[in-house]
C-alpha cells in the first residue's frame, strides 16, 4: 500500500466538474463521493455506505442528502445518518466527510486530520487573480503512473529538449546544465539558455526577431503542485539580471491528484503575462495538450516497465538530482506525520516563486 | 600534488597524484583506476563512486552530510566507513589517503 502525506490540501478536480449530482472520485487510494449542495458548497464524503458498503455514489441525491441505492439509508452533507426507511431509531453512524475549499478553479481536499484543515493554507498564485495576466484552464489528464513519477517529470527540465521538440523545447538546451535548490517544502530546478533560438511555442506566439535569453524555473511544492515558470526575452536585454522588458512569460501550472499508486490526474492550466484572443488561447492550450500527452505516453510506458522489472535498479545520472531530493522530501514528511500526526506538511498559501 | 591510494578488492594498490580541488572520484576516473563508475558525474545522486575509507583516515575526513548519507543508503554493502568519493575534495590534508574499492558498484 502506498504512503501519502495526509495533512495537506490536494487538488481533487476542477470546480467546473462538480455540480448538484453525485460524482465518483478517487484520491490517495480512497474513494470519495463529491457533490455541490443547493447552496453551492462542495461536499466530499467517503464513498461507502456503512450498512452494506455499497458506494454512495450509486445512490441518489435527495435535496442535499445522499440516499443509498440499496436500502435508502440517508446521510446529510455532514455525513450524519438522518433516515433509515422502515424504522424509527436511527443509528448514530456517520460517514466520514473531508474538508474542501475552492481556489484557482479547483476543488481542494484535505484527507488528513480534519481539525488541521486551514483554508488559508490552500495554494494560491497571485497572478491568477491579476487582470494583467491571463489564465486558461486546461484538462484533467489521467495518467497511468504514480504521481511521484509525474512529479519526477516536473522536477526535470532536461527532458524538455528531447520530448517536447515541437512545443516547449529545442536542441539548443540539450547540454546546458541544470541547477536545483531545496528549501522547506519546496524544490526549484532551473536553467537559463541564453542567446539561443526561441522554443517553438514562443516562435509562434512571440515576435522575437533574433535569438532569445530564456529561463525555465520548475517550482515543485510538496507534495502535488508544480509551477513551471518559463519565458523568453530578446538576447542581451538583461532578463537574467531582472529586466523582463520585452519578455513573454508563462506559468504552466500542474495540480496533481494522486489517485492511487498507479494512477494520477494532472490538472493543468496556463497563466501568461500577455493577453490573447480566444482562438489564440485555444491554440496555446492545444500546444500544451500535445506536450503533456507526450509526457503521459512516456510515464505510462515507464510504469509498465517498472511493473515488469520490479527489482531492477535504475542508473542515476546528474539530472536526477532534483527528482531524488523530491522523493526524499515526500518520504521525510510522511515519516514526520507518522511520528507526529498533527504535523502539517506544507504552508503553500503564498510561495515566493521568483 | 597529493597522493591518493586506491586499493582494489584483490589487494592491488594504485597510487595516483591527484590535483588539489578535484574529487577522490575524479582522481580515479581521470587516471584510469578501475572500480569507480560515477554514473551521475559527481552530483551525489547515484552512489556508484562508493569507497571504503581506510580506518586510519576516518577521523581526518569531513563529516557525511544528509545528502551523501541518503545516497549511500543505495549501496548494498555499505560499511560504517563507506563514503562517496565524489564528495571528498582532495587537498594537502588528504595527501596519503587510502581508500578501498568495493567488489562492485551495483
Amino acid at each position: 500500500m502506498a504512503n501519502y502525506i495526509l495533512n495537506t490540501w490536494y487538488p481533487l478536480t476542477w470546480s467546473r466538474s462538480v455540480s448538484h449530482e453525485l460524482g465518483k472520485h478517487r484520491i490517495l487510494g480512497q474513494d470519495v463521493v463529491v457533490y455541490r449542495t443547493s447552496g453551492g458548497a462542495v461536499t466530499a464524503m467517503e464513498d461507502l455506505c456503512p450498512h452494506r458498503f455499497l458506494p454512495l455514489s450509486m445512490g441518489k441525491l435527495k435535496g442535499d442528502s445522499i440516499e443509498c441505492g440499496y436500502h435508502g439509508m440517508t446521510f446529510d452533507c455532514t455525513g450524519t445518518c438522518t433516515r433509515v426507511p422502515g424504522q424509527d431509531i436511527i443509528p448514530r453512524t456517520r460517514v466520514r466527510t473531508y474538508p474542501t475549499h475552492e481556489n484557482m478553479g479547483l476543488v481542494w481536499i484535505w484527507m488528513g486530520d480534519e481539525s488541521l484543515a486551514d483554508p488559508d493554507l490552500v495554494f494560491d498564485l497571485p497572478q491568477y487573480h491579476d487582470p494583467a495576466w491571463s489564465s486558461v484552464e486546461g484538462d484533467a489528464l489521467r495518467i497511468e503512473a504514480d504521481y511521484l513519477s509525474l512529479a519526477d517529470n516536473l522536477c526535470d527540465p532536461a527532458h524538455v529538449s528531447f520530448v517536447h521538440q515541437t512545443t516547449l523545447g529545442n536542441v539548443a538546451s540539450e547540454d546546458v546544465p541544470i541547477e536545483h535548490e531545496v528549501s522547506e517544502n519546496k524544490i526549484v530546478t532551473w536553467r537559463w539558455i541564453n542567446d539561443a533560438p526561441a522554443i517553438p511555442l514562443f516562435e509562434k506566439y512571440g515576435n522575437f526577431e533574433g535569438n532569445v535569453d530564456r529561463w525555465h524555473y520548475y517550482h515543485y511544492l510538496v507534495p502535488s503542485i508544480a509551477i513551471i515558470d518559463f519565458g523568453s526575452a530578446p538576447t542581451g536585454s538583461g532578463a537574467q539580471d531582472g529586466n523582463r522588458e520585452g519578455s513573454m512569460q508563462i506559468y504552466a501550472c500542474h495540480f496533481m491528484t494522486p489517485v492511487d499508486e498507479h494512477t494520477s490526474i494532472d490538472h493543468w492550466m496556463h497563466i501568461k503575462s500577455f493577453s490573447a484572443d480566444e482562438s489564440t488561447n485555444r491554440a496555446l492550450s492545444d500546444d500544451f495538450r500535445i506536450a503533456f500527452q507526450e509526457d503521459k505516453d512516456i510515464l505510462e510506458a515507464i510504469q509498465l516497465n517498472e511493473l515488469k522489472h520490479p527489482n531492477r535498479k535504475k542508473v542515476r545520472i546528474a539530472i536526477d538530482g532534483a527528482p531524488t531530493q523530491m522523493r526524499r522530501m515526500v518520504k521525510k514528511l510522511i515519516d514526520e506525520e507518522a511520528n507526529n500526526p498533527t504535523a502539517i506538511a506544507a504552508n503553500l498559501s503564498s510561495p515566493a516563486l521568483v | 600534488m597529493p597522493k591518493i591510494t586506491y586499493v582494489e578488492p584483490g589487494g592491488q594498490a594504485h597510487v595516483v597524484d591527484v590535483t588539489a580541488g578535484s574529487s577522490v572520484m575524479q582522481g580515479a576516473v581521470l587516471n584510469g583506476v578501475p572500480g569507480i563508475d560515477a554514473d551521475c558525474g559527481g552530483a551525489c545522486v547515484c552512489s556508484t563512486c562508493h569507497v571504503v575509507v581506510d580506518r586510519s583516515w576516518l577521523q581526518k575526513l569531513p563529516a557525511i552530510d544528509d545528502d551523501e548519507d541518503a545516497t549511500l543508503e543505495l549501496v548494498d554493502d555499505r560499511e560504517d566507513n563507506s563514503r562517496l568519493s565524489c564528495q571528498l575534495t582532495v587537498d594537502e590534508h588528504l595527501d596519503g589517503l587510502i581508500v578501498h574499492l568495493p567488489e562492485s558498484q551495483g
